[in-house]
């Protein structure tokens, strides 16, 4: 049986203004113990509303969810003990507490009992690198240390559900490696997490499976490698090139330039997408007409030239 | 038991005694109320005896539970703190009751310490001639200031409009709970909501309980029943009001 089963959630929030806002339109999906799942898309995609509805802090305005087995919408409370989340940001913090006594108090709201607090709280702060600031005031921390309490509080309940939404914001890359590190080991053992991330670098190392939403729909669902292999008419290459007719390549029908970078002043680097199915020296052969070629390779689809390629229609 | 590791939480973590107003409320209005009405007494040669000493109290503890109460949880939502503690396994309920009845713990050291400073810096004599009656109604008027205190963070929170006039709040309440004026000199549409105050009848138990009338248990009785009803009313109005929050979406501040 899947940890989560999500089956045509609806939301539509009313803004202040008298008009309706459709937030998600019919997302189902399914997620099995252990897996790591994404949920991408642009900003307002319904990514945070997702999450909110399965944490049990938003009602759909119609569709089912449960977690656990729990029906999230009728039965909230039931499932709380054994789920946690993380959103990210500096908020959800007490400034005057410090981080120990910030997570015994969160000992106390999730239960725990009394003799196990101090060990546990200790080994949370250890695991997120908090230990030099844990009798620190918290409104004395950075924006990445806020991030990993936050990591920390998650954790205090032993959930066997967590959901991370944009957890790495603000994080350093040894932060953000930390908490990558946690998320693998942690799903091994048989946690499941649902994750959203702007960083596609790391929703591709960490996620087993991800659904894009769009505009509170589902674009694609499936493993990275699927969602890739979505993109298989998507031709992207890389060339290094000397430039002396910026505004033909430009306007070249048959290519469009994604990303032009300079290495120094004569020499750039382009991220280069052939618009038809054609191969590299063909390639070669348009790029000529505006620039001598000075390296071009064909480039290994990333799930950020995915994203990009299955969004483009987004406004 | 869990409430009360929480209301010792609530307790020692949350009871912010940096605050400027708060320190202003229980440490130097005593101060002040009593000045005035030791001014009043030599100006017009009248004693000042217990209910009057009281009254001062009263006033200090309501504006306590008042300040820190009515804002306990607004300020937790646009500091998006609120999300936590509802997601939490324990009830929005239980952890409201706990910063409520740890609220009134303060307000119940700002009581003995107006006492204290009656005594010893203007030598009145309370009068109080039984302790324990005393100190159980005084513990019944903090069991109504507690549920006032919930009842207001829930308005507050539910209709943040209301909260811009939580001073507008404070000297109607302790003009019509009977603290200073005698409730039945009040016009008739004041007294019903006066009687609706669960207050209004602590602080006649109290005054009766110093005065020495039979009637102390009985208004006792009468405030602690309205206490409960106001619970009891509360713990669904929570419920409804997360309920609420969580169809809009407003329960944080993205
Ligand atoms: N409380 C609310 N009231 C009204 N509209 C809301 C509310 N919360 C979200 N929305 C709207 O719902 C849509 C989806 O928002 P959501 O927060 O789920 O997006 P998201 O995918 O998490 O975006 P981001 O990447 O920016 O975090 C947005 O258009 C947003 O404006
Ligand atoms: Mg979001």
């Amino acid at each position: 049986m899947p940890v989560i089963e999500v089956d045509k959630l609806f939301k539509e929030y009313k803004t202040k203004n008298g008009e309706k806002k459709v937030a998600l339109n019919g997302v189902s999906f399914d997620v099995h113990e252990g897996e790591v799942f994404g949920l991408l898309g642009p900003n307002g995609a319904g990514k945070t509303t997702t999450i909110k509805i399965l944490s049990t802090l938003l009602l759909p305005t119609r569709g089912s969810a449960s977690v656990l087995g729990i029906d999230v919408i009728r039965n909230g409370e039931q499932v709380r003990s054994q789920i946690n989340f993380v959103y990210g940001g500096e908020k959800g913090v007490y400034g005057r507490l410090t981080a120990f006594e910030y997570l015994s108090y969160f000992c106390v709201l999730y239960r725990i009992p009394r003799k196990q607090q101090k060990l546990l709280i200790d080994e949370l702060i250890t695991m997120v690198g908090l230990e030099h600031a844990e009798g620190q005031q918290i409104y004395t921390y950075s924006k990445g240390m806020i991030q990993r309490l936050h990591i920390a509080r998650s954790l205090i309940n032993d959930p066997k559900v967590i959901f991370l939404d944009e957890p790495t914001i603000g994080l350093d890359p040894v932060g953000s490696k930390m908490l990558r590190e946690l998320i693998k080991s942690l799903s091994k053992k048989g946690i499941t997490f649902i994750l959203t991330t702007h960083y596609m670098s790391e929703a591709d190392e960490l996620c087993d499976r991800i659904v894009f939403l769009k505009n509170g729909s589902m674009s694609s669902i499936g493993t990275p490698k699927q969602i890739k292999e979505e993109c298989n008419d998507l031709n992207v290459f890389e060339a290094t090139i000397q430039l002396f007719d910026q505004s033909g390549l430009e306007n070249e029908e048959l290519i469009s330039v994604n990303d032009l970078q300079h290495i120094t002043e004569s020499y750039k680097t382009i991220k280069l997408e052939f618009k038809k199915n054609l191969d590299i020296s063909e390639l070669e052969n348009v790029l000529k007409k505006y620039c001598q070629v000075i390296k071009i390779q064909r480039k290994e689809i990333s799930l950020e030239d995915a994203y990009i390629y299955l969004m483009k229609d987004v406004e | 038991m869990n409430i009360l590791s929480l209301i010792i939480k609530e307790f020692i973590y949350f009871t912010n005694l940096n605050n400027r107003i708060y320190q202003f409320i229980l440490f130097v209005q005593p101060l002040v109320l009593l000045t005035i009405i030791h001014f009043m007494s030599v100006m017009k040669g009248i004693e000042i005896t217990g209910p009057y000493i009281i009254a001062t109290a009263i006033v200090s503890m309501w504006s306590y539970v008042l300040y820190s109460s009515g804002s306990s949880l607004i300020w937790q939502k646009w500091n998006d703190s609120l999300n936590l503690l509802i997601a939490a396994p324990v009830s929005l309920f239980q952890i409201v009751l706990s910063k409520m009845l740890s609220n009134s713990l303060i307000a119940f050291i700002s009581l003995t310490l107006t006492l204290f400073y009656a005594k010893i810096i203007f030598s009145l004599n309370i009068g109080i001639a039984h302790l324990g009656t005393f100190i159980f109604t005084a513990i019944v008027l903090l069991v109504s200031l507690s549920v006032v205190g919930m009842f207001l963070a829930v308005v507050f929170t539910t209709v943040q409009e209301v909260y811009s006039f939580q001073n507008f709040i404070l000297t109607p309440v302790i003009l019509l709970s009977g603290i200073f004026i005698p409730v039945e000199s009040l016009p008739f549409t004041f007294r019903i909501i006066s009687y609706l105050l669960p207050m209004t009848w602590a602080v006649e138990s109290i005054y009766s309980g110093l005065n020495e009338t039979n009637d102390v248990f009985l208004l006792a009785g009468v405030s602690l029943g309205s206490s409960f009803i106001y619970l009891f009313i509360l713990f669904f109005g929570i419920r409804r009001m997360e309920k609420i929050m969580k169809q809009s979406g407003s329960l944080g501040v993205v």
